[in-house]
């Protein structure tokens, strides 16, 4: 899933290394229609009237994606009819084929004609059978689904938007799995807008801040929406002090870490130094409090300082005393011998 | 004479090298080093959360059989992250520039900035191991103030008075003068004293606190350097790519070839997969921008460890000005008034 460009860096694109279920549904980013030729103009003729009768009682509610998702496929996993796995690649083939969005009656008839293949035949329900059964006349649903599809409940909507939130197969969602959802991107109804409009984010680099604001705006009256706050000098001073409150970086601050030399041999030949650590930093949130006392070696602190590099490479992070002090070492202690000396002759 | 302070050297040198001991001029750098990194590690508002850093400081094992059974992720701490809406459309645009110019100019002159604050260290640190010359110069006083108090009686015989009619005349006042200098070995030695208290204080406390600030700018140094080579993106190829494959399948969609099909599948996957690309690299370089914009900010807090140190600087040293004070007033009131100038 990595880069194409496939970078050396490791930390490069780290953030998005984990595998996705399904790729080809991502991002269906190009604006344009794929398949305008091969969609029939109108497929009403060739359905079952129960179609016909689902499409009616759930045409408002189907406007997007997440509509289909919340009063279709979830109640059809619900119930057995289907597994999320087979209601995710019917996604995957409506978004691949350009049958967004499923308010349409067209496109609505292909989402359920796959729905109806995969309930007959597990495996069936891709575009090219569709498109075959198109000419003879798409499947019925069993009755039982097509049933359920037309119940009249708002209860069972309700908690079946609930389920959505979980298992819904948002472009962004399934990719960003930690993402807060409640922000601009979500609550538009087209997801992929995003991406198919990127000159919306600007690329500024922190070594270019001439290009920047220009890049942000090359589209300004594009998705950008105002910025709420850009004069809001108020708004903004407290943001930055609440991210200084956050660091309060004075040397004689409570909590202090106190640090032993432990000399101790360990082999013939060499001899570790370990250092006794106590502290009682309250550091984690139900850990017991208290007086903590821990023993590490330096190699132990490198070990520490490298992976806070891997982490955390766009932070401050202290530095650690060098391994070796060579020149500084062997100048001082030149210098004290050379003070010494300089007494003695004194005396 | 030359040659055993040689040997001396020889020998000091290589059990320096070897094995250490315990209070050497290297270990007790690496210790107060190491204090340092850690007291800063816990000030950190992000890294002291860190399970790492949490498990480093309590886990009272071995941390290398830790690490054997422990799963670490050592993935980029943005990972899955998606940059907030807020900070684009209402953070950056009022502070983004000022930041960037702000950024820079940082970049710019903190070597300098590095340069002078150890140079300021480095007097710190020349202040202090002048102290200590001085505190060894007054047991130096003490040594030969008493050695010729032990030895005017030849020059100024007064010990003996009985039937010395030179020593009985001296009596009082070679006396007096020997009292006296005794009292000045008495004020050297407490002068050497406070002297050696004064440089220790120094030496552990207020030169690391000058030096504290020291590793805070070179910590700074090394995110500009790290972010400088790894922020790099390929974002405007990207851009140029998707265009670019944009126009031909248009182009190819129009025309009525008959292997359009499998190309234009092709070329759909590729512009797929580019977007999704650039869409990450996006993300991640807002991640960065943000990242680096809350250390930037946290970083000024960093002006008070300058008042921390000088302040604690000052009152050390007028501490100390002020018990030298009272030495010096107590001798000059003894001496004034006991040292005799005439019989």
């Amino acid at each position: 899933m990595n880069s194409i460009y496939g970078s050396e860096n490791p930390f490069e694109n780290g953030w998005a290394t984990s595998e996705l279920d399904h790729p080809a549904q991502q991002f269906p980013a190009v604006d344009q229609p794929f398949s305008v030729s091969t969609t029939p103009s109108d497929i009403s003729a060739k359905v079952p009237s129960q179609y016909l009768a689902i499409f009616a009682k759930l045409e408002p509610h189907v406007t997007s994606v997440s509509g289909l998702q919340a009063y279709v496929f979830s109640p059809l996993v619900t119930e057995g009819f289907l597994t999320s796995y087979q209601a995710s690649k019917i996604i995957d083939i409506l978004y691949d084929h350009d049958l967004m969005p499923p308010d349409v009656q067209n496109n609505f008839f292909h989402a359920l004609g796959l729905i109806a293949l995969e309930i007959g035949t597990a495996g069936s329900g891709d575009y090219v059978t569709l498109q075959f059964k198109l000419n003879s006349g798409l499947p019925s649903l069993p009755v039982a689904a097509a049933n359920l599809l037309v119940a009249d409940s708002t209860e069972d909507t309700k908690i079946l938007q609930g389920v959505q939130t979980h298992d819904f197969f948002d472009p962004l969602s399934t990719q960003l799995s930690n993402s807060k959802l409640d922000d601009d991107f979500s609550t538009k109804p087209a997801h992929w807008d995003v991406e198919a409009k990127p000159s919306t984010f600007g690329s500024p680099n922190l070594e270019s801040p001439n290009h920047d604001q220009t890049a942000l705006l090359i589209d300004p009256d594009a998705t950008v929406p105002e910025s709420i706050h850009a004069n809001d000098i108020e708004y903004l001073s407290k943001h930055i002090m609440d991210i200084r409150d956050r660091f309060k970086p004075s040397v004689d601050a409570q909590h202090k870490i106190t640090i032993k030399e432990v000399p101790e041999k360990e082999g013939l030949l060499f001899k570790h130094i370990n250092y006794a650590i106590s502290h009682e930093i309250p550091l984690s949130v139900n850990g017991p409090g208290g007086l903590k006392k821990v023993v590490r070696r330096y190699s132990d602190f490198v070990w520490l300082l490298e992976f806070l590099l891997k982490k955390y490479p766009f932070r401050v992070i202290p530095g650690l005393p060098p391994k070796k002090f060579t020149g500084m070492f062997i100048h001082s202690f030149f210098k004290t011998f050379l003070d010494w000396r300089h007494l003695h002759l004194l005396s | 004479m030359r040659s055993s302070h040689l040997k001396d050297l020889s020998v000091s040198l290589l059990t320096n090298l070897v094995g250490a001991s315990p209070d050497s001029q290297f270990l007790q750098r690496r210790r107060r080093g190491l204090h340092r990194f850690l007291n800063q590690l816990v000030k950190h508002p992000v890294l002291k959360q860190e399970p790492i850093v949490v498990t480093f400081l309590t886990v009272p094992t071995d941390l290398v059989s830790w690490k054997k059974q422990a799963r670490i992720d050592y993935s980029l701490e943005f990972k899955g992250e998606k940059i907030l809406t807020d900070f684009i459309n209402s953070i950056w645009p009022a502070v983004g520039d000022e930041f960037l110019r702000d950024w820079r100019n940082a970049e710019l002159s903190l070597p300098k900035l590095i340069d002078v604050w150890t140079k300021i260290v480095m007097l710190v640190e020349r202040h202090e191991k002048r102290q200590q010359q001085v505190a060894f110069d007054n047991s130096k006083f003490v040594e030969m103030i008493t050695r010729f108090s032990d030895l005017d009686e030849t020059l100024y015989p007064h010990k003996i008075t009985d039937n010395k009619i030179i020593s009985a005349s001296n009596s009082n006042d070679t006396s007096a003068i020997n009292e006296s200098l005794s009292s000045i070995s008495g004020f050297f030695n407490k002068a050497s004293t406070l002297l050696i208290d004064e440089s220790y204080i120094i030496n552990t406390d207020i030169l690391e606190k000058f030096k504290n600030f020291s590793d805070c700018l070179y910590s700074l140094q090394e995110l500009f350097d790290r972010s400088k080579r790894l922020s790099v993106n390929t974002i405007p190829q990207l851009q140029q790519r998707i265009k670019e494959n944009e126009e031909r399948h248009n182009s190819i969609s129009s025309d009525d070839a008959d292997l359009k099909g499998s190309e234009l599948v092709r070329l759909r996957q590729i512009i797929v997969n580019d977007k999704q690309e650039m869409f990450q690299q996006l993300n991640k370089d807002w991640l960065i921008k943000k990242c680096c914009f809350e250390e930037f900010v946290m970083f000024q807090e960093t002006q008070f460890l300058i008042s921390e140190a000088w302040a604690d600087w000052c009152r050390g040293r007028f501490k100390f000005q002020d018990k030298f004070y009272g030495l010096h007033e107590a001798l000059n009131e003894v001496i004034t008034s006991e040292m005799p100038l005439q019989r």
